[in-house]
């Protein structure tokens, strides 16, 4: 199974890594490895290694109506 | 210098608040403080559930936003069915819980609960408020994310020394960027595969496919309701004459007296309607979800056809069914785009003539009440009626099938009923909401026995406020749709289905000083629905039926949806 990277900028908010992490899990991804770390006072990044391409799409749309969320892009 | 309490409320009437829905408690003592003489009106439900319910159906009945309160803890936790039931209908609600001081959080202090926590799988975003200067930013987004893109609710936490904190919070108010990235800055920042593009083009080639199909069909959902897209979807089916299907939540966004519409597609639609989409070779997806209770067996719906979706939610296109062409747009502005004349006479015949093969029958044997029937006559009642405005609201079950196969709505917002999540005890609490909102139209709550139980105390609600909520109760002393399936696929194995032992209704909702009747026999429905109709205030009109009626036709899980039971084998 093919995995893919994901880079995300989120507002760094009380439960902004928990609503992503949870998006992941509930649309079916399983990450692989996972950096996080603050930017500024506001705002935090996030690197995934997840597996399964397939969802890669999915994913992506999922996460990116998410509010928290400033930018996502694929890094595969 | 205001406390936070009191700025939640002159904000709230600043955002066009007039009611909000709630029941109090410890930690929101302070916002009921404001509430007190705040100038809004306060509807005190009798369970946190129906606040948020009723909540769900004055925004539905009206299109305004909805505002539910309660306290933390199990306050919190008993809103969260509701927000849940919101989420998965895109329904735009502001909840607002109370919490234990910033001081006491993570502390196990007394009914303190992670309602932030509990919070992400039902809301489309939810605030903790940690700081009292953060409070006017919180409460601006909280209403633009509700309602903007796909709507949905939106949940703040409010700490009770947060509530208590005295600012000037209007100085506070910086227009912060928080959430404010739009969806397209976020989507040009994707991978060009996953962006969806929308240009002229795109619309070109939707008018092309649908100039070139034979046999288009119009699959419509309740994101046409919601988008407000309803005169331009009628428009559209006018100039191209296309066949149409609803979805459950779709009901009300199509003309009923066009020859053309089908009605309900699906696991309960009509044998017309499905067959037609089994048969179609466009499909053009309007406001939908693709849900699994629409189109049975994935694979196998309308599989001759090519698909174009139309979506505001990105997310949904693709999320389930590949189309041949996404156009992630407000249906509002892509539909009048759309418009031409095509010639698709021979299909439109096809489908007149499938209509008349299957039409519904009401010819029911014995004296027993078949409400398939009685539902019928009172969908003929109320559309006879011109002089009052009526909006229907359901429970779940039978009775709400049989609601949405045989009644008609004509209007937007005039079906309310839990459609994605299928929430048990939506019913009572959507119609008090929903009274609120529309004093002068008539609000009638059709209930089974199953459901009606499970926020009865709503009843309550309905006689402080004097609400004169008709309730139709469709009572076959069994839960009913549960008992039909058992019937069907679990070799009639009836395992806790039995409620026989139902409380006497009619001296229950005398209780709450509502007047009623019970009827048993079809010579007995006109009068009765005549009574219910004519009623000053509330009225309970208890319907008792067959506990072994069933609802037909039924899409077998799994099956294609050509593949319909339409009796027990």
């Amino acid at each position: 199974m093919e995995h893919y990277q994901l880079a995300i900028t989120a507002y760094d908010r009380p439960g902004s890594l928990e609503r992503i992490l949870r998006v992941i899990r509930h649309r079916g991804g399983k990450i692989l490895t996972m950096n996080m770390q603050t930017i500024s006072a506001e705002q935090l990044t996030l690197s995934f290694n997840l597996a399964d391409r397939n969802l890669k799409s999915q994913m992506i749309n999922q996460l990116t109506k998410l509010a928290d969320i400033v930018a996502i892009s694929d890094e595969s | 210098m205001t406390t936070g309490a009191q700025w939640i409320v002159q904000s709230l009437k600043q955002y066009g608040v007039t009611t909000v829905f709630g029941y109090p408690g410890g930690q929101i003592m302070p916002l009921y403080d404001a509430l007190y003489d705040g100038g809004l009106e306060h509807i005190l439900c009798r369970h946190e559930q129906g606040a948020a319910m009723a909540a769900i159906g004055y925004t539905r009945s009206t299109g305004k936003t909805g505002v539910c309160i309660a306290t933390s803890g199990p306050g919190a936790t008993n809103l969260l069915t509701g927000l849940a039931d919101a989420f998965i209908d895109s329904v735009p609600i502001i909840a607002i819980t109370g919490q234990v001081p910033t001081t006491l959080i993570g502390t196990d202090a007394f009914q303190e609960v992670d309602t932030l926590g509990m919070s992400f799988a039902c809301t489309k975003h939810s605030f903790l408020v940690t700081d009292p200067k953060s409070l006017p930013d919180i409460l601006e987004q909280a209403f633009i994310i509700a309602n903007s893109g796909r709507p949905g609710p939106v949940l703040i936490d409010v700490p009770k020394d947060i509530q208590l904190a005295r600012e000037d919070y209007q100085q506070c108010l910086s227009r912060s960027t928080y959430c404010s990235t739009s969806q397209n800055q976020k989507s040009n920042q994707l991978t060009p595969s996953s962006a969806i593009l929308q240009t002229i083009q795109t619309i070109q080639i939707a008018k092309t496919m649908i100039q070139q199909a034979h046999k288009p069909i119009l699959y419509i959902g309740g994101g046409v309701i919601m988008g407000d897209a309803v005169s331009e979807l009628r428009d559209f089916v006018c100039h191209t004459g296309i066949p149409s299907v609803a979805t459950l939540k779709g009901l009300g966004a199509l003309n009923i007296d066009d020859p053309f519409y089908l009605g309900m597609v699906g696991m309960h639609g009509f044998k017309s309607a499905n067959l037609a989409v089994q048969d179609c070779d466009l499909l053009i997806a309007i406001g939908v979800r693709f849900d699994d209770r629409v189109t049975g067996n994935l694979n196998e719906f309308a599989r001759h056809a090519k698909v174009i979706h139309i979506d505001i939610d990105s997310a949904e296109i693709g999320k389930l069914k590949q189309a041949h062409l996404n156009i992630q747009a407000d249906a509002k502005a892509v539909l009048p785009m759309l418009e031409q004349n095509i010639n698709i006479d021979e299909w439109r015949q096809f489908v007149l003539a499938l209509k008349a093969q299957y039409p519904v029958r009401y010819d029911h044997p014995g004296e027993g009440i078949y409400a398939p029937l009685l539902l019928k006559q009172l969908s003929d009642k109320i559309l006879a009626n011109k002089k009052v405005a009526t909006v229907v609201t359901t429970d779940v079950g039978q009775h709400q099938m049989w609601a949405a196969q045989h009644m008609l709505f004509d209007k937007p917002n005039m079906f309310i009923s839990s459609s994605g999540l299928g929430t048990m005890g939506f019913g009572l609490p959507a119609a008090v909401g929903t009274q609120v909102a529309r004093p002068n139209d008539c609000v009638i709550c059709i209930s089974g026995d199953g459901s009606f139980m499970m926020n009865i105390q709503e009843l309550t609600t309905i006689k402080r406020k004097k609400l004169p909520v008709k309730i139709v109760l469709i009572d076959n002393a069994r839960l009913g749709m549960v008992r039909q399936w058992q019937q069907l696929f679990f070799n009639e194995r009836y395992s806790e289905t039995d409620l026989s032992d139902n409380p006497d209704f009619l001296v229950l909702a005398s209780a709450f000083d509502i007047p009623g009747i019970m009827i048993t026999q079809k010579k007995q429905v006109l009068p009765a629905l005549e009574q219910l109709l004519s009623s000053e205030g509330p009225f309970l009109l208890h319907v008792k039926i067959d506990a072994m009626d069933n609802v037909w036709p039924l899409v077998p899980p799994g099956a294609a949806n050509h593949n319909m039971l339409e009796s027990v084998k």
